[in-house]
């Protein structure tokens, strides 16, 4: 049997790669800053939204969904939801867009995300409206595929983009949703600094700030003293160098110039780079 | 080792003066290019030539003209205190072999830019061959040989002759006259001291290239940053002071009025000594890491290096031709205008090192418009100055007022980085091969820029014809 079922395997290996290949999550290092392109979206309650014009006024959290999935758009939205939740006290604008990417979705199909999520005055749910539909999820590198797992079911990535002035500044992928990182995201979309700090990695000797990421707190390093070092290397050199030369020195009187200075009165006269 | 004889140089003076009167052109030439690529005007080469012309312009013209200045106040120098010519010369064998490595690296397109912040020599992008960064290291290491051997032999060579407290003008401090000592010594020492560490601060630099390059491991970013600029900054600002050097020593001879060390200078160098080393800060304010007291110190140290040292140079040089007869002809008019450079080009450094404005500014085309101003209508000036000074002198020439030539290069110049700063104040970001549509106004800066950059080059063109010319001609005595 050994044959067969390698062969077998290596098929489904074969398709199950492929699957991947075309499902290949967004990139946030290659989409960040990306313009988005124009594009509107049809709302459950029959308004259009501009969204890169809506953008360029406030922070914009952007997912995409589709009405009939029983997977991840569920979970996702709970998740989504609460960690957005400040966003309703807070006084600064930011919207939250819930949109389609089923080309077979209508406004009202989505209806159900509508009542469920009533009291969420900052979420936009609709669909996009076409053609805008296709370039929009091209340029936000959003990648799905008829699923395996059942008819007219869809594959597909979950992930939240944060838009700022019109641009990506930030994707967010798992259907997991912490408050923190919306918070940051949406301030950093505001045009806030948001700092980032590296995680400890013992193979980088002599850091100047060290983060511990429990305490979220910053100390300073060993490589604060390694950027004094050359002060005192450069120094001691220094200091050597002249001891061993005045040691050597047999000119060393109060009288200055080794060589009279130039004769000022002469100009034609002075210098002793041409008495060659 | 026979100390001594300072008959060999004129042949250094003349050779780093040569290579000065060719490079330049040669490498300004690059930024020509440059300015034509901003202007679209060259659609069919690839943009990774803008980034490894911009990397050997800028690399290769900081430090040629960090050395000619090193070599010509050394020959003034010689005046004074006895060099070891061989040492000399082993300094500038090794920047030679520096230098063709940089060719090298320009041929197969490197190009991080000047300071090749870390890791970017590392990083590609698939466009520079994997040698690359090991040779671009060979050559660093070179050239930060040779530089400090020459900073050495230049300190134990003043050290020989001077007592160190007076090297540093010390005694003017405690209000002696005597004894007398020139203020290129007091200027040099200075320049000595902060090089010899900012040498070192490149050594323990490069120790973290090498050791990302040997195992492949990250250094720390922010600490080589610092390192980076910790002699990055000190470099470019010496290669000003020494022409400031050469200034004090030869400009007095066409004013006909002595320029000794008073007690305002000695206060002002000691203090560019104290505070030179901790100004590189400012070009770290954008990066929220650093402790906040840096930040302070950053501003603080820039504005104390760069106000005393300016005023009391530049009050001394107007000082020197308000209502005096001064001999004016190509060395005096450029050594003066240089000088005058510096101060322009000094304030708008200063405003960019205010953190306030610094938000705004940084990583504009402000930078590259302060750093040409004094640089390109400041210490390039006084280079030529200083040369046209010791071309003259060794061939008994009479240089002419050459007022047409030099209102040429003055109003190329200052036309030219005025596109610059009208590029940082209207937001357009430095670096860019090809403007994006948000700041597409900087290609047409650029194009009328490259008006200005024709003025310069007409200037220059008649200076070589003038007094570069006279560098090559056969020595009229043996020397
Ligand atoms: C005719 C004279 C010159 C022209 C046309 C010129 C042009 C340029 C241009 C177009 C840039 C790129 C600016 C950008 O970031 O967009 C540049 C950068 C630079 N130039 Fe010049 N320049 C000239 C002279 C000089 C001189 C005399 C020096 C130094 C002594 C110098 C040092 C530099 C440096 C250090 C950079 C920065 C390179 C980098 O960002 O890595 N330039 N120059
Ligand atoms: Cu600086």
């Amino acid at each position: 049997m050994g044959r067969w079922a390698t062969a077998v395997f290596a098929f489904q290996a074969l398709v199950i790669a492929q699957a991947a290949n075309s499902l290949i999550p967004p990139s946030e290092s290659s989409l960040l800053y990306e313009r988005i392109p124009p594009c509107r979206i049809s709302t459950v309650q029959g308004d259009t939204i501009f969204v890169e014009r809506l953008s360029a006024q406030q922070p914009v959290v952007l997912t995409f969904v589709f009405a009939r999935c029983v997977g991840a758009c569920s979970p996702m939205l709970a998740s989504l939801a609460a960690a957005t939740e400040w966003l309703e006290e807070s006084s600064s604008p930011a919207s939250v867009i819930v949109a389609s990417f089923d080309s077979s979705d209508t406004p009202s199909s989505l209806s159900w995300m509508a009542d469920a999520y009533r009291d969420r005055r900052r979420w936009i749910i609709g669909t996009v409206v076409e053609p805008e539909r296709r370039s929009l999820l091209r340029t936000l590198q959003f990648n799905y595929m008829l699923s395996t797992s059942g008819p007219t079911l869809f594959d597909h990535p979950s992930v939240v983009y944060v838009i700022g002035q019109g641009k990506v500044v930030r994707v967010i992928l798992g259907y997991v949703l912490t408050q923190k990182a919306l918070k940051a995201a949406i301030e950093q979309a505001r045009g806030e600094l948001i700092p980032a700090y590296p995680l400890p990695d013992p193979r980088i000797p002599f850091r100047c700030v060290e983060y511990d990421p429990q305490s979220q707190t910053v100390e300073y390093g060993w490589g604060i003293v390694v950027l004094g070092s050359p002060l005192v290397i450069g120094s001691l050199i220094c200091f050597i160098v002249v001891l061993l030369s005045s040691m050597h020195s047999s000119t060393h009187s109060e009288t200055s110039y080794v060589r009279r200075p130039p004769d000022l009165s002469n100009p034609h006269a002075c210098s002793g780079e041409s008495q060659s | 080792m026979a100390s001594t004889s300072i008959s060999s140089l004129p042949l250094f003076a003349r050779l780093w003066s040569a290579l000065f009167v060719i490079l330049f052109p040669v490498l300004g030439l690059l930024g020509v290019f440059m300015r034509l690529f901003q202007s679209e005007m060259l659609p069919d080469i690839e943009p990774s030539w803008f980034y490894a012309a911009m990397t050997l312009h800028g690399l290769g013209l900081v430090g040629l003209v960090y050395a000619t200045s090193f070599a010509l106040l050394i020959t003034r120098l010689s005046q004074y205190v006895a060099f070891r010519p061989s040492m000399l010369y082993v300094s500038t064998g090794l920047t030679g072999i520096g230098v063709i490595l940089l060719v090298v690296l320009f041929l197969v397109r490197f190009g991080p830019g000047w300071y090749f912040l870390y890791p970017l020599p590392f990083k590609s992008a698939g466009v520079w061959p994997e040698w690359a960064p090991h040779v671009f290291l060979v050559a660093l290491t070179v050239l930060g040989v040779a530089w400090l051997l020459w900073k050495l032999e230049t300190l134990r060579a003043m050290a020989k002759s001077f007592k160190f407290s007076t090297m540093l003008g010390w005694h003017v401090l405690a209000g002696k006259a005597e004894p007398s000592v020139p203020p290129a010594v007091l200027v040099a020492t200075i320049c000595c001291i902060a090089g010899i560490i900012a040498l070192s601060a490149a050594v323990v630099m490069l120790v973290f290239f090498y050791y990302t390059l040997l195992t492949g491991n990250a250094a720390d970013a922010l600490l080589v940053k610092n390192l980076t600029f910790f002699f990055g900054h000190v470099l470019i600002n010496l290669a000003m002071y020494q022409g400031i050097g050469v200034l004090y020593d030869v400009f007095p001879t066409y004013t006909r009025h002595q320029w000794p060390m008073t007690k305002p200078m000695a206060i002002a160098w000691n203090l560019v000594l104290l505070l030179v080393l901790f100004a590189y800060f400012h070009h770290l304010y954008m990066d929220f890491a650093q402790p906040v007291a840096v930040q302070i110190i950053g501003q603080a140290a820039s504005y104390g290096t760069a106000i005393p040292a300016a005023v009391v140079t530049i009050l001394g040089t107007l000082a020197h031709v308000y209502r005096r007869r001064v001999e004016w002809n190509w060395s005096s008019l450029l050594l003066f205008f240089g000088t005058m450079g510096w101060a322009v080009g000094g304030t708008a450094a200063v405003i960019d090192s205010t953190v306030a404005a610094n938000f705004r500014f940084h990583n504009t085309l402000w930078v590259p418009a302060h750093f040409h101003t004094y640089l390109l209508a400041g210490i390039v000036l006084i280079i030529l100055g200083g040369i046209a000074h010791f071309v003259s002198r060794a061939r008994e020439y009479t240089l002419r007022p050459a007022r047409l030539p030099i209102s040429l290069l003055l109003i190329g110049a200052y036309g030219f980085v005025t596109m610059f700063y009208i590029g940082g104040l209207t937001s357009v970001p430095r670096r860019y091969a090809i403007y994006p549509i948000e700041v597409a106004h900087g290609s047409t800066l650029a194009q009328v820029a490259l008006v200005f950059v024709a003025l310069i080059m007409v200037g220059v063109a008649v200076y070589l014809w003038d007094v570069g010319r006279l560098l090559f001609l056969p020595s009229k005595r043996s020397s």
